[in-house]
């Protein structure tokens, strides 16, 4: 298990640019794990309740991006787990003492139109007939789902008022310079299930709607990113 | 003289192409168009052309694509199956409007106009944004039914539409977004402000006698959620025509609320004598049938009633009439006329 995401890291590593010249840059990676493994294609996994499931859609979104006290950038960006899981963004060589972003986007981009880039509605990630993005999206199958062919289908969305579903993590960093270039955050799926609330498949397999559950999932997105090392 | 030839061979190419490089470089930058405000109208909630930049290339692209029917599934719907011009962009005599695979929507089309000042769309209030509205029909498995793969890659197939996007937006590409923003300058654009109404508002004539009354009898009794001048306050409301065959409970689908139950979107009464049938479902018929629930057809006992039905309208038979008279003048024919807004080219309606 280990190796293996060791050697995962190493490869999205190569994949993305190191240090620039003149210009510090720092590679953000998420590892997405559920149940001590990393998130692949028709593997098994086994939550708190010892409900058995299999992932085949895993995307959030990430925006704000902050590095200790720096302003946040612009940019939003999708996170896949069978994609793209990562992003550089600029960085200071001061010392960073922790790194901050926002699950979702900011309230704004829910209400302006038809928006492009990561926010394209061609990413699935929008709710047409309810305007908005959807925050967190995990699809799969488990045996103990009650909904049509053992669907389990998690749309978090929801961003105005009591429904929001955007959630700020702030992740501390050791305060010390910064001679590394790659931060790996690990998003950790079983927290997803356990976590301030109880979420079981059996229960919730199909939640697909801005409301108060909504919000409950999003509550335990809070205890789902941890720094799992830099590089 | 061989040479000579060559020469004058050479020089002809030669000008040739400058004269493409000419037709090229000339590509003319989108054209503004400036969106008029009606004198006496509010100005809109928000400004949809701000970020949306209208202009006549723009317009006109997304005109085209409101008229394409090859953007659906099947090659057959397009906006315009249901949005009818000459019925004010409603489906004319419809209860319900047809889909791809002889399919069938459970909600009445509405008309579109002056959607400009709208601060929601659809019948539950769903969609934030008028340029995000154009997803769900396109998307939708009893309407247009396509995937926005689907539709993005007939266009980008089709060589008028690769030229047309550029025209609008000035760089190559086709995307989502532009093909939004387009058609929303389109659907946007469609402003009805020139009914009779408008013109006694604006001095060029005098109402009837029974228009007149009409008009007071509509400031008595509607203009508490139709208000002027756009005949709708864009509120939510149960008007008392209960649960349909659907089972649809309007905006509560949208905010769970019960309270929000089975109230829908206040249409506006501007052209309403072209857009039968009515309400939500299309379950009324007829005008006159309207003003019959509204009269008598009410069960103002109903606890979850709008407040403002729950005081019985009377109204004689003359009233009645006097009231459909004044309705009969927000009629605005030259908007349904314009060619600007119809098809280009003989538009068939298969349905």
């Amino acid at each position: 298990m280990k190796n293996k995401i060791l050697f995962f890291m190493l490869i999205v590593t190569s994949s993305l640019s190191s240090i620039a010249d003149g210009q510090q840059q720092m590679n953000i990676v998420f590892v997405n794990t559920a149940d001590n493994k990393l998130i692949e294609h028709d593997s098994m996994y086994q939550n708190a309740w010892g409900e058995i499931y299999q992932i085949q859609k895993l995307k959030y979104y990430i925006s704000e991006v902050k590095l200790g006290t720096a302003l946040p950038g612009p940019e939003i960006y999708l996170i896949n787990a069978f994609g793209n899981a990562g992003f550089t963004i600029p960085a200071s060589t001061h010392t960073i003492d922790s790194i901050s972003f926002l699950i979702g986007v900011d309230s704004l981009y829910h209400v302006s139109g038809a928006q492009e880039g990561s926010l394209d509605p061609l990413n699935d990630m929008y709710w047409a007939w309810n305007s908005g993005y959807v925050t967190f999206k995990l699809e799969g199958i488990a045996e103990s789902s009650p909904a049509p062919l053992h669907k389990m289908e998690q749309h978090i969305g929801g961003f105005a008022g009591n429904q929001k579903t955007m959630r700020r993590i702030v992740l501390p960093l050791l305060n010390e310079p910064a001679t590394y270039d790659t931060i790996f955050i690990e998003m950790n799926l079983d927290k997803y299930w356990q976590g301030i609330h109880h979420i079981s498949i059996q229960q919730s397999p199909v939640l697909t709607l801005p409301g108060k559950e909504a919000v409950y999932a999003a509550d335990n997105f809070s205890g789902m990113f941890s720094i799992k090392r830099v590089y | 003289m061989k040479r000579n030839l060559k020469i004058l061979i050479l020089a002809g190419i030669l000008f040739i192409c400058l004269g493409m490089n000419l037709l090229i470089e000339n590509a003319s930058p989108p054209q503004p168009i400036e969106f008029k405000i009606p004198k006496g109208w509010p100005k809109p909630p928000t400004d949809i052309f701000v970020k949306n930049k209208l202009t006549e290339q723009g317009f006109q692209l997304g005109k085209k694509l409101f008229y394409d029917a090859r953007l659906s599934k099947d090659g057959e719907i397009s906006c315009a199956s249901c949005h009818q011009y000459f019925a004010a962009f409603s489906t004319f005599e419809h209860d319900l409007s047809h889909g791809v695979n002889n399919s069938f929507t459970n909600r009445n089309a509405p008309a579109l106009f002056n959607l400009a000042w709208k601060t929601s769309f659809h019948w539950d209030g769903g969609v934030n944004h008028i340029e995000v509205q154009a997803l769900n029909p396109l998307l939708a498995p009893n309407e247009m039914g396509e995937t926005l793969e689907g539709v993005l890659r007939k266009l980008k197939k089709d060589s008028s539409y690769r030229r047309l996007f550029k025209d609008a937006f000035v760089t190559e590409g086709i995307s989502s977004q532009r093909m939004l923003k387009a058609l929303a300058q389109f659907t946007g654009s469609l402003l009805s402000a020139n009914s009779r109404y408008d013109k006694m508002k604006r001095g060029e004539i005098q109402f009837t006698a029974a228009e007149q009354k009409g008009y007071a009898l509509y400031q008595l009794h509607c203009s508490g959620c139709h208000t002027e001048p756009l005949f709708t306050d864009e509120s939510f409301r149960n008007n008392g025509i209960g649960l349909n065959r659907f089972k649809d409970v309007g905006r509560m689908d949208f905010t769970h609320l019960s309270s929000d139950s089975l109230k829908f979107k206040v249409p506006s009464l501007r052209n309403v004598q072209l857009s039968p049938p009515y309400m939500h479902d299309g379950s009324i018929g007829y005008i006159t049938k309207v003003l019959e629930h509204y009269r008598t057809g009410i069960d103002t006992t109903s606890a979850i009633l709008d407040p403002l039905l729950k005081k019985k309208i009377h109204l004689t038979d003359r009233q009645r009439d006097e009231l459909l008279y004044f309705l009969f003048a927000l009629t605005d024919t030259s908007f349904t006329k314009n060619k600007r807004f119809g098809p280009d080219e003989k538009y068939i309606f298969k349905h």
